[in-house]
């Protein structure tokens, strides 16, 4: 528990006030809804948080380390659900190797994006930070308009995931599929994984410390730009990652990819730009808010209304008491 | 009760991570002085200006501007006060003319800022204010300059302009003349001096030439590693042992020559 | 020519007289552009119509003329309404991406209050709807400017697509018709309605878009050269010299993103009005409201007074113009308005990445570094003694 040791008195405040939060929520779901629907909501929060943290954590690594704002990540995620819809209608392999050709297209296609807008578009404009954001900003608006364009404006139906992820469990008395828990094994795996990343490889170690000061790392003689264009190609495929892990789940709609991205700025405003504890952490809070507030408004208010801007009413809420979020760096 | 102390900090502190820039401070400014702040590179001069006039927040201590707490209060507010400063590396408006810099200034202490509704011409006692300040700090053929292609003693003198026009109480000089060619650097101090002596100014100057130091102040305040060393007149800090042992004499070469030269007068 | 006009009224000796005559030829001497402009699109459905052969009151709603005045005033609302973006991005440095909340917010607001107040009248719901459009940019701006600008740039984001939330939810169906918005052909005033040609109330209706485009301008001209616009380019330049010098900058910003917003929503409730299908839908209060007005102001230059309307009215146009055109490439045919929103990314990304000061902000860019080099060499002929020259 040598990290808690080292926090901040902020952020071991933050983690309290996460803690209490999480603990207020499953009170009143359990005092409100029961048992198994507690259950339930948890499990779908879960669920969320974990999509939303695919997109999330490369938003918050690449304004970390690039210091650029990428708005495009809700694209990458559109690009990557579509894509892999695509494969997997197209290929005709049986589910299993099916789903699997689209998951790794899905990946490698957003990285390819994510290498050629780095590189392309960009680098270029490292000099001119503010037209970085609004450059990432009408991309998203052209990546749209062409899935558009290319995939047609109906929604795409759910795909069926191979039949090992498609029996069902019995959870809190609910009959689930087996691939939702997929999901959350996927979404956990990659928070541990890119965790390893960053503290136990030579890369990540050089990440973190160009997340603090990229001039020095600079200084030492690293090339920075290779580990940005890094960066920005994590992030953009696991956006595309989760783009395509949420098609056997819920399809694939034009919509999602906005959606997601404002939930991805909700969970990284919230968590602390750059911060990548905070954007997982965040990630679960606004995924339980999110689900909690669903089930509330569908027990007592019938306004789904409520469930939609939770999350939003959650952000300012922190911003109010905490301008720089839960767990990011304190600027003077 | 204080005697007609115009700016105290009591107590002031400011850690940059663990870095301590000022530490603990107490420092008494009267009204009308001419008090300098000497110190070498890091001592914490300029941290100290910033938080007497609020660019930066103390992690401790109080800071009174005419016996009234102004600890917390905004940089904007601490202007309305009379409380002005120039930064010690050039800190202005690039791409507007000199004239538009050093205007804006002066429109600031005005109750005209929110009209909306009227051409800024209009007012023409800022721009008057504006011309007589750049007048002052002695750039009056640059007034429609853009600010950026002025040359850096220009901009030196900009930074005065911009605070003259102000028309603080006190203003604080941090370098005033740092980078300037030496040649400029009289003329400058004797704007400073004339611009005390005129009105009830009162002057905190951070400087580096001990003979002009020496010279203007009425009192000066030694800083070393964030802490105040010795506070007195120039003939006292002249004569202090520590200032001279500790730091002085290493420091300031010539500045043996300096006591030497001023043994008699005190 | 201008040195004979003021000779000329110099020579008047009547004081008061050649006072007013001064300001007079001062007036349309420098404006002289502007003035020009405005006449010819005073004269446009004229023009239009002589060009084209039809009239420009039919009974019937065809025929350039009438198509083109529709065209012409919706080109100048997002003209207007680019130039409100302009005053935030341009010349105050406030990255907004939630500026099509006070454009859906006019005429949202507007026409909710209408259907649901009886018997209020169409003026008195746009006032509702200005007074809601500053409590909002009020609330967003308490909230907002004090964050760091990318956390600004977030929450604006957010904030507005809460609105679009709101407004497509099906909680709201009865006041706001969800998904399929508002029918508001009834609710709109029969002064203000552009749709019937023949009595000329769409020439009317032309005639005051105009007019509201050129208030819009002038406003904004007006803002940027009274003291709080110069404030603001302060700001723009240097945030914390500002607040040194003594201006709470959190103010000017409110200030400025009050005034953006109530222009938005003006503009918004505008275009409601010359839309088609005659409703309001969610789709107001999309982002494609933001992206808009931002890439206008991008291709047009940032923080140029004209950039912006040279854009939109250029752009707008040009898309209605080439609307029906088919485009052949081999063997494969495209419709001009299939690509048109392809072609404008693609201009975005062109613009941002080799021009981005855009087409006005380049030229001025331009002339602004001759002076300054004539500036600069006087500078040095002053500094040089004379007979050192050897
Ligand atoms: N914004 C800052 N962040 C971190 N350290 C700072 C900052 N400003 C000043 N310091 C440090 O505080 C110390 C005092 O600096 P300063 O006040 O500028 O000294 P002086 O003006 O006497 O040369 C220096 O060690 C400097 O590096
Ligand atoms: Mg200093």
């Amino acid at each position: 528990m040598n990290y808690f040791k080292q926090l901040s008195p902020e952020h071991r405040r933050s983690w309290g006030l996460v803690a209490a939060y999480l603990g207020l929520l499953i009170v009143i779901s359990l005092a409100d809804f029961g048992l198994n629907t507690a259950g339930q909501t948890v499990f779908r929060g879960l669920l969320l948080g974990m999509l939303v943290f695919l997109v999330a954590s490369g938003l918050s690594l690449i304004f970390g380390l690039l210091d650029v704002l990428n708005f495009a990540q809700g694209a990458f995620l559109l690009v990557g659900a579509y894509v892999g819809y695509q494969v997997y209608e197209g290929i005709g392999l049986g589910a299993g190797l099916s789903l699997l050709a689209a998951f790794i297209t899905a990946v490698v296609v957003g990285g390819i994006l994510g290498t050629l807008v780095e590189a392309g578009l960009i680098r270029p404009l490292y000099k001119r930070p503010i037209f970085q954001i609004v450059l990432t900003f009408g991309l998203a608006a052209i990546l749209m308009d062409l899935v558009e364009r290319y995939y047609g404006p109906d929604p795409k139906q759910p795909i069926k995931p191979p039949a090992f992820l498609d029996e069902k469990f019995t959870l809190f008395a609910q009959s689930l599929s087996v691939y939702r828990l997929f999901i959350i094994f996927l979404g956990l795996a990659m928070m541990i994984g890119v965790f390893i990343l960053l503290h136990r490889t030579r890369i990540g170690i050089i990440i973190r410390a160009g997340v603090q000061d990229s001039e020095m790392v600079q200084a030492l003689g690293i090339n920075v730009r290779l580990v940005f264009t890094l960066v920005f190609v994590l992030g953009s495929a696991l956006a595309a990652l989760g783009g395509i892990a949420i098609v056997p789940y819920q399809g694939a709609t034009l919509e999602m990819g906005n959606q997601f991205l404002i939930l991805a700025i909700v969970v990284v405003v919230i968590g602390g730009m750059g911060s990548y504890e905070g954007t997982a952490i965040a990630s679960v809070v606004v995924g339980l808010t999110r689900a909690v507030a669903e089930q509330l408004s569908l027990t007592h208010f019938n306004a789904p209304v409520l469930a939609e801007t939770s999350i939003l009413l959650l952000m300012i809420l922190v911003l109010l008491v905490q301008p720089s979020g839960l767990f990011g760096r304190e600027e003077a | 009760m204080s005697e007609k102390y115009i700016l105290e900090g009591q107590g002031l502190r400011k850690e940059f991570g663990g870095l301590v820039a000022v530490a603990d401070v107490d420092i008494r400014v009267r009204q009308g002085e001419l008090h300098s702040i000497i110190g070498p590179n890091g001592a914490g001069k300029t941290t100290l200006f910033n938080l007497l006039t609020g660019n930066l927040r103390p992690t401790r201590g109080t800071v009174r501007f005419r016996d009234q707490d102004i600890t917390l209060a905004p940089l904007y507010r601490r202007v309305h006060l009379g409380i002005g400063r120039s930064f010690q590396v050039t800190n202005i408006f690039p791409n507007l003319s000199v004239l538009e810099n050093v205007r804006l200034a002066a429109q600031a202490r005005g109750g005209d800022s929110f009209k909306f509704w009227w051409n800024y011409q209009r007012f023409k006692k800022y721009n008057a204010v504006a011309l007589q300040a750049i007048e002052q700090a002695g750039l009056h053929d640059r007034a429609h300059v853009p600010a950026a292609i002025l040359p850096h003693g220009d901009k030196r003198k900009l930074e005065l302009a911009i605070l003259l026009a102000s028309d603080a109480e006190i203003l604080l000089l941090d370098e005033p003349t740092a980078g300037m060619a030496t040649e400029q650097v009289p003329a400058l101090i004797e704007t400073i001096r004339r611009i005390q002596q005129a009105g009830d100014k009162t002057i905190m100057l951070v400087e580096h030439n001990m003979n002009v130091v020496m010279n203007i102040s009425d009192r000066i305040t030694v800083m070393h590693q964030g802490e105040v060393l010795a506070e007195g007149t120039p003939a006292e800090i002249t004569r202090n042992e520590t200032v001279q042992k500790a730091y002085l004499g290493e420091l300031y070469g010539d500045f043996a020559e300096i006591i030497q030269g001023q043994g008699g007068v005190a | 020519m201008q040195r004979t006009v003021y000779t000329t009224i110099n020579k008047i000796e009547n004081p008061a007289l050649r006072n007013v005559a001064e300001g007079l030829a001062r007036l349309v001497l420098e404006n002289w552009l502007y003035i020009l402009v405005f006449l010819l699109l005073w004269r446009f459905p004229y023009i239009v119509a002589s060009l084209s052969d039809t009239e420009v009151t039919p009974r019937r709603p065809t025929g350039d003329s009438v198509f083109w005045q529709s065209v012409m005033a919706q080109s100048l609302l997002i003209a207007s309404l680019s130039m409100s973006y302009n005053l935030l991005f341009g010349f105050s440095g406030i990255i907004s991406f939630g500026h099509a909340l006070f454009f859906g917010a006019g005429g949202y607001v507007t026409f909710v209050v209408m259907s649901q107040v009886d018997g209020i009248s169409f003026y008195v719901a746009v006032i509702a709807a200005v007074l809601a459009s500053i409590l909002l940019s009020l609330v967003a701006g308490v909230v907002t400017l004090r964050l760091r600008g990318v956390y600004f740039t977030m929450f604006t984001l957010a904030f507005a697509e809460m609105f679009f939330v709101l407004a497509k939810s099906g909680t709201f169906r009865n006041i706001t018709g969800a998904e399929d918005g508002l029918l508001i052909r009834d609710l709109i005033p029969e002064a203000l309605n552009p749709t019937p040609t023949g009595d000329g109330s769409r020439l009317v209706m032309y005639r005051y878009t105009l007019i509201f485009f050129v208030i819009v301008f002038l406003a904004i001209r007006r803002y940027l050269n009274s003291p709080v616009g110069r404030v603001m380019l302060a700001i723009r330049e240097n945030e914390e010299r500002a607040r040194t010098i003594g201006y709470n900058t959190f103010r000017y910003k409110l200030i400025t993103m009050v005034f953006a917003g109530v222009i938005a929503c003006l503009t918004g409730i505008l275009l409601v009005l010359w839309s088609t299908d005659k409703r309001i839908k969610p789709d107001l209060l999309s982002l494609n409201y933001t992206v808009q007005p931002l890439l206008y102001t991008l291709i047009g230059g940032v923080g140029t007074l004209a950039g912006p309307v040279i854009s939109s009215l250029g752009l707008e146009l040009g898309e209605a113009y080439l609307r029906d055109e088919t485009l052949r490439i081999g063997s494969a045919t495209y419709e001009i308005a299939d690509l048109w929103d392809l072609f404008l990314g693609v201009l975005f990304v062109v613009v941002v990445m080799v021009l981005p000061n855009g087409i006005v902000g380049t030229w001025n860019r331009w002339w602004a570094e001759r002076k300054v080099k004539r500036l600069e060499a006087s500078m040095q002929m002053q500094q040089k003694p004379p007979d050192s020259a050897s």
